[in-house]
């Protein structure tokens, strides 16, 4: 599992974005899965072995929960006789089982949040990409997804965009942090954890000071050597 | 933006998937049961009642000339057009109004496929259910002992004019609807001079 860590703004929801082929790069070079996502066969291919959490769930209110998950499957493309059984192995994985017929509409936001996670995982994808998959939730159902999350790490490689710290401490392997569209740190959450020892960062975790750590280091960085400003077409103009 | 790299387990090169026809079948039956249009189908059905079938006793006893009146005139177009129009804007409108473009995108259909069947259930019930409110209609014309033969032509006519369709289409390609059409129209008015009726109304 790898944790995409940052605070509000930085950029990581936008890189998912792009990761799920949703929105092309603006600028550089992006290859996943071997493949270039800039090509419409390999965005295709790409996209099969893809699973795809947005931040903001959308959903169909009277869609049940089973029919949100078959609708999907089959825009991913599953063959039809695979359906009915992929989309009842993901409705159990994500523990909503008794739940299947019920009209989303019904469902509270964490079992919603579930939903999005079967969808995602509907079709065996080899790169999970879930935004902020505990956002909204309550202490004890944050504690249940993160054990959900270091399972599907166990099937796939899983991104999960967080700015909240003890996610990543709790179920990543790996983490990267970024700040204003940069990633200023990759490595470990133990790495993470040494970054922040010994300074007077900010926090109550030791994670916490590394993140707080890392952040000061790459502001000050960056306001010594402060990157070309880029402007938005109606900054431009104003 | 710094250059990162993670593990991926990967898969077979190609992995499996559906042929394009065969998981647009399921996709569409989906899309009719969530589709919105059942749930406008009871006022248009009450607005059929009021609008079409019963002014429609007003006139002549005939079923040309009632057909005439609903048809030609419009009234049961009339009755559906807005509400069809409105439920597929309402169903076309479905993954901007509830936030799903991004998911949709993520998938390896085209968005426009998933508008497609969306859209294709949508027509599906209009078309339907004016088929059924039209057929309710002419079987109460039926029952009301109005020129029943013609009724029964008009059933025949619908279900012998698309079978030979394919016969045309396999013998000459682009004059199978032509052909087709020119024999509905041409059984039509045989039908309509057998039961003597065709002399009977000078249509405007």
């Amino acid at each position: 599992m790898f944790g995409l860590l940052g605070p509000n703004g930085a950029g990581k929801t936008s890189l998912l974005r792009v990761m799920a082929t949703v929105i092309p790069p603006s600028s550089g070079r992006l290859r996943l899965l071997d493949r270039d996502p800039g090509q419409y066969g390999p965005r295709r291919e790409i996209r099969r072995r893809l699973g795809y959490l947005p931040q903001q769930l959308g959903y169909y209110p009277s869609f049940t929960v089973a029919d949100f998950v078959e609708y999907f499957a089959l825009l991913k493309d599953m063959p039809p006789a695979r359906v009915p059984r992929a989309v009842a192995a993901a409705i159990e994985h994500v523990e909503l089982g008794d739940k299947a017929r019920a009209k989303l509409r019904t469902l509270s936001g964490g079992m919603l949040r579930r939903v999005g996670i079967a969808q995602a995982i509907v079709n065996e994808p080899e790169l999970l990409l879930l935004d902020e998959p505990t956002a909204g939730l309550d202490p004890e159902q944050r504690v249940a997804f993160r054990g959900l999350l270091r399972d599907l790490g166990q099937r796939a490689t899983v991104v999960v965009s967080t700015h909240l710290v003890e996610d990543v401490g709790a179920a990543c392997s790996e983490v990267a942090l970024m700040d204003v569209g940069k990633i200023v740190f990759h490595g470990t959450p133990a790495q993470l954890i040494a970054r922040g020892e010994g300074t007077a960062a900010a926090g109550d975790a030791p994670l916490e000071r590394g993140y707080s750590a890392v952040l000061a280091a790459a502001r000050a960085t960056t306001a010594v050597h402060p990157a070309p400003a880029v402007r938005s077409g109606w900054e431009a103009q104003s | 933006m710094t250059a990162t790299q993670a593990a991926v387990r990967h898969r077979p090169l190609r992995a499996p998937h559906a042929a394009p026809l065969r998981s647009a079948a399921p996709l569409l039956l989906l899309e009719l049961r969530r589709n919105a249009m059942p749930w406008i189908l009871p006022l248009i059905a009450a607005l059929f009642w009021f609008d079409s079938y019963r002014p429609s006793t007003g006139q002549a006893p005939l079923w040309v000339l009632r057909t005439f009146w609903n048809m030609g005139q419009g009234h049961t177009i009339i009755d559906f057009g807005p509400f069809v129009a409105g439920v597929a804007a309402w169903m076309g409108s479905r993954d901007a109004r509830r936030g799903t473009a991004d998911l949709v995108t993520a998938t390896v259909r085209p968005r426009f496929a998933a508008q497609f069947a969306t859209w294709a259930a949508t027509a599906i019930w209009a078309v339907g259910a004016y088929l059924v409110f039209v057929g309710v209609m002419f079987g109460v014309y039926a029952n009301q002992g109005v020129a029943q033969p013609n009724v029964l032509n008009i059933y025949g006519l619908a279900s012998w004019a698309p079978a030979a369709g394919p016969v045309y289409a396999t013998a000459q390609r682009f004059a199978a609807l032509p052909a087709a059409t020119r024999h509905a129209w041409l059984a039509t008015h045989l039908a309509a001079l057998r039961s003597g009726q065709l002399t009977l109304v000078q249509l405007p």
